[in-house]
């Protein structure tokens, strides 16, 4: 469709394909996340190395997981 | 711990890879969590308007969002590939560990009495300057050689190397007697 010399693309979608994605990400990063630990704690990686990997990998993979959740939150309101 | 020593077995030493050899994948990472935004900055200056009942910036933002929680995996799994990369000096063995994505682990050991040659190797101006570069193994009786690239300091992990096979031949003419 044109609008004068711009360009009109229509993109509507539903919000349940939203939460879809986010299920399949979520699925996703707790399988992987399950495998990473083990390696962590089954493969040696010591003391405060582990403690320090693992509380960095969690803290940001929950922070863009509850980025994620808020942006849906709001995707209807905004 | 998933290497499993003998009754009299101790860990000398362990060599793992420089930090440097990890810039290649870092410089991946930062360009692809960079680069959604590089798409959307080109696709703004574009002479398009996307009509939609909804938020489009939400829209990409939670798009945004979930490529870099994909990226933050990613980044983990490519740090613990590189962390699992290890070869153990023990007083009687060599333990070749390589960790080849996360499902793929490979373990050789080589026994410290058929090491033959050792030899170390510093490639380029990068390798030179950081001081790291590739130790390298050959096996007595097998064409099977053990190479470990990018390691820091590979003229002293050679050393150590040869020191254990000393010690480890010493230890063995002492038992004989």
């Amino acid at each position: 469709m044109e609008k004068g010399a711009l360009t009109t693309i229509p993109l509507n979608v539903p919000i349940e394909i939203l939460w879809g994605i986010l299920l399949v990400a979520l699925v996703l990063f707790s399988l992987f996340s399950w495998v990473l630990v083990h390696h962590w704690n089954y493969y040696g990686i010591k003391g405060n190395n582990r403690i320090f990997a693992k509380s960095l990998y969690f803290i940001g993979a929950i922070t863009f997981i509850v980025i994620a959740i808020l942006l849906i939150g709001s995707y209807d309101f905004l | 711990m998933a290497i499993n020593l003998e009754k009299d077995e101790y860990i000398i030493f362990e060599v793992r890879k420089h930090w440097f050899t990890m810039m290649g994948p870092a410089i991946f990472i930062c360009a692809a969590a960079l680069l959604p935004v590089f798409i959307y900055s080109i696709f703004s200056a574009l002479p398009v308007v996307i009509e939609s009942e909804k938020n489009i910036t939400v829209l990409f933002l939670f798009l945004y969002s979930i490529w870099l929680l994909v990226l933050w995996v990613i980044a983990f799994v490519i740090w613990t590939d590189y962390y699992l990369d290890v070869w153990i000096v023990t007083n009687k063995n060599l333990i070749d560990v390589e960790q080849l994505g996360v499902f793929h682990r490979e373990i050789t050991t080589t026994r410290l009495n058929r090491i033959q040659d050792i030899n170390s190797e510093v490639r380029g101006m990068f390798q030179t300057f950081l001081n790291f570069g590739d130790v390298s193994i050959q096996n007595a009786g097998t064409s099977k050689q053990f190479i470990i690239r990018g390691v820091e300091n590979p003229a002293n992990v050679r050393e150590n190397i040869e020191k254990a096979v000393s010690q480890n031949a010493q230890s063995v003419n002492m038992a004989s007697l």
